[in-house]
């Protein structure tokens, strides 16, 4: 009993201490509104607003790499890459899967750097993903919209850029998809021969060997955010090309006929499989939307 | 039940020590205040002067030299700017935040990222410099803010801009062409010396317009000495980064003369002057052997003195003088070209065996003329008319000259390959050769 009295009066004096008459002055958190310029409000209007995302377009080496030289992003791009990136990834996924889809899975926070960020081999690093909550896109510097007036050699060239960050965010965004819900394990034993030495292969080759690109080998889940990467950014038309002229030579320099043919199949068996997966646990058909994907390449490059 | 007495009086003893009230900190404010203070004070600062700041940014101070930037902060964050580089008004918006310290971070790519941009300079890695800056110190008349980079700490000193900057930022430029030697139109020597009143020796100076830096050579006590200097431009001339220090006399800022077309030393109590001249002040050994050894490549010589371009224009009645080459392939192939090529893609060629005469001083001996596959110089006869005459030999006399050329290099090879060859004969006549080599290791 008097084990309890002592408890007892030890709480008054707890609660005694927490007198509540104290001042605590004001608050050392600053909830005022930063001053915001023109593409601050846009990324307001279009991004946080609806999908609760942060931009960083401004310099902020905490958000980044510190022994990567970098540089940030030219004020006057933000925008219209930020218009594109909506029209091409998000909104299509937004029709396809629904707002609250693209709404719950879409990275909060988006880090915008304008330069190619180097690796020390040489190579080039084009995005990163973290966890499926922040997401890092470099080379804005480097995409330019405006094709007018470009030759349609030109204009190829100059899709090359803005072809290859739009399949990074679909390549990262499928990442949060799979390790949000994973895909079926059947999908891991399609194709063998999964190697850290991908960079020694050219994408025609890995293609022989019924992985899409190169990198495709590096493990099960690169390929299949690559197989819908890949898929998303060319219309089905150049999606079906792509997979029937696959080709496997021999030794002699003879297209091996059966060879291609069976890399030909584990590629529309891996196609098949995401179809499914996409279709039967995010409720979307891959097919709309790369087509509604296609249409807004299409209006861009001509 | 002693024990669990004892622990109530400890946790007693503890709370009643913890709710000491008559905690005195040693400073009136609380951190947050502090720092918030101390963000509005460089903001202050920076948006303190009308004309903005001047500062002379060495990037990275032991391999390049400096770019000079001319800053106007506004309160809006907003940062609008322009380099001595060449005439480009350009903005960025820049935050001061708290880090350590108050930190000043160039936030959005502008003039100034091109220091860091990876694309520029050194592939992948860039010039070197940083975005992002903390402040030291602040001069007591208000008039320089000394920063200092937030990674390696190198300075960045911001010194309060006139009415006359933005005007005379455009002068630095023209400083950059009186170093240069490419599209020179002035015939001088080719050694441009320093010689200072209290030294008993020249220094030699090659710059190298690409990093900003001057290669210096001279001869200290009996002993060659050379070292990499990077060069800041001023309204009137330039600067070292550093002051070169012979016999206790250090020397570092320049001034052009116009009337004399050459510099004056301007630091204070110290006479002297940088002059074209004939004399090399600075022999480096291992030059011949570096450059025709038996493993040395050809290469291009696109930058050509005045007077030298002269000798050759004129001698191919069908095109100009376009620029000099040695063969592409391995010098103990022998034997080696000497190519003076034409506007019209033609190629003279005058057979030629490298001899080394000095460490330094390589001869062309001239063995012959070599003829091409197709276009005029198909025909020796052809080639060998034109070189009879009176400017062909004037030509021959300067290439094959039994006194040489002097090799002398840009930069020594961990920065670079390049290097001039000066006419021993004539040193009024000099061409610079960007060389590719194959043995770069030692």
């Amino acid at each position: 009993m008097k084990k309890y009295i002592c408890f007892l009066m030890l709480g008054l004096l707890f609660l005694g201490a927490c007198s509540s008459d104290d001042d605590l002055g004001e608050s050392l958190i600053d909830t005022s509104t930063p001053e915001l310029n023109e593409v601050d409000e846009w990324i307001r209007e279009n991004y946080t607003y609806p999908y609760n995302v942060e931009v960083k377009y401004k310099w902020d080496n905490s958000e980044l790499d510190n022994t990567k030289i970098l540089t940030p992003t030219t004020l006057d791009r933000v925008i219209p890459f930020l218009e594109k990136m909506k029209e091409i990834w998000v909104d299509p996924y937004a029709k396809n899967g629904g707002e609250d889809f693209m709404k719950a899975y879409i990275p909060k926070q988006m880090v915008l750097v304008g330069s190619h960020n180097y690796e020390d081999n040489g190579g080039i690093v084009l995005g990163q993903a973290e966890g499926g909550r922040k997401i890092t896109i470099f080379d804005l510097n480097y995409i330019d919209f405006d094709l007018s007036g470009l030759n349609s050699w030109e204009k190829r060239r100059a899709m090359e850029p803005i072809l290859r960050v739009f399949k990074t965010m679909h390549h990262e965004f499928g990442h949060i998809l799979h390790q949000t819900i994973a895909y079926p394990v059947e999908y891991k034993k399609l194709t063998t021969g999964y190697t850290s030495n991908w960079m020694n292969f050219g994408d025609s080759e890995a293609r022989g060997m019924g992985f899409i690109t190169a990198y495709s080998l590096l493990n099960p889940d690169e390929d299949f955010v690559e197989m819908l990467s890949e898929f998303l950014t060319r219309s089905n038309e150049d999606w079906n090309e792509l997979i029937d002229k696959i080709k496997v030579y021999d030794e002699n320099y003879y297209t091996d006929e059966d060879a291609s043919k069976l890399a030909r199949i584990k590629i529309r068996e891996k196609e098949k499989m995401i179809a499914d997966y996409m279709l039967q646990i995010w409720k979307i058909d891959i097919y709309k939307l790369q087509a509604d994907i296609a249409a807004v390449l299409d209006e861009l490059s001509n | 039940m002693r024990k669990i007495h004892l622990n109530i009086i400890c946790s007693m003893l503890v709370l009643f020590t913890a709710c000491d009230n008559d905690f005195e900190s040693e400073f009136d404010l609380a951190p947050d205040e502090r720092a918030a203070i101390a963000v509005k004070e460089f903001k202050d600062a920076l948006t303190s002067s009308e004309h903005g700041w001047l500062t002379h940014y060495y990037p990275n101070p032991t391999k390049l030299g400096s770019y000079t930037f001319h800053f106007i902060f506004d309160e809006t964050g907003v940062v609008n700017m322009n380099w001595d580089y060449y005439d480009f008004p350009d903005e960025s918006e820049y935050s001061v935040k708290m880090f350590e310290k108050p930190v000043l971070i160039f936030d959005t790519y502008s003039k100034f990222s091109k220091m860091t941009d990876p694309e520029i300079g050194e592939p992948g890695k860039g010039f070197g410099g940083e975005l992002e800056f903390s402040m030291t110190k602040k001069s007591v008349d208000g008039d320089t803010l000394y920063l200092e980079e937030r990674v390696s700490g190198d300075p960045m000193v911001l010194v309060r801009a006139t009415a006359q900057t933005t005007t005379q930022l455009r002068e630095y430029a023209k400083h950059t062409k009186h170093l240069e030697r490419a599209d020179e139109q002035v015939v001088v020597p080719f050694y441009f010396n320093l010689s200072v009143e209290g030294w008993d020796t020249k220094v030699n100076m090659v710059y190298s317009g690409d990093k900003i830096i001057a290669f210096l050579n001279y001869v200290d006590k009996g002993e060659v000495k050379h070292e990499l200097m990077p060069i800041n431009y001023t309204h009137e001339g330039f600067e070292f980064h550093h002051p070169v220090v012979l016999n206790g006399i250090g020397v570092k800022s320049f001034k052009y003369d116009e009337a004399k077309n050459q510099f004056v030393v301007t630091d204070a109590g110290v006479t002297g002057t940088f002059k074209y001249e004939a004399d090399c002040p600075a022999h480096i050994e291992g030059m011949t052997d570096k450059f025709f050894g038996p493993k040395t490549f050809g290469g291009d010589a696109k930058i050509v003195s005045p007077k030298l371009a002269n000798l050759i224009d004129g001698i191919y009645p069908d095109a100009a003088f376009n620029y000099f080459s040695t063969d592409p392939y391995v010098a103990s192939w022998g034997p080696s070209t000497f190519k003076i090529n034409f506007a019209d893609w033609t190629t003279l060629k005058i057979a030629v065996s490298y001899k080394k005469k000095t460490e330094d001083v390589v001869e062309m001996e001239f063995l012959g003329y070599q003829t091409e596959w197709s276009g005029p110089f198909v025909d020796l006869e052809y080639i060998e008319g034109l070189m009879s005459t009176e400017k062909g030999q004037a030509i021959l006399d300067i290439v094959a000259s039994p006194k040489g050329w002097t090799i002398v290099p840009i930069e020594l090879k961990e920065y670079g390959s390049s290097y001039y060859l000066v006419s021993n004969e004539d040193p009024e006549m000099y061409m610079c050769f960007g060389l590719n080599y194959s043995d770069d290791e030692d």
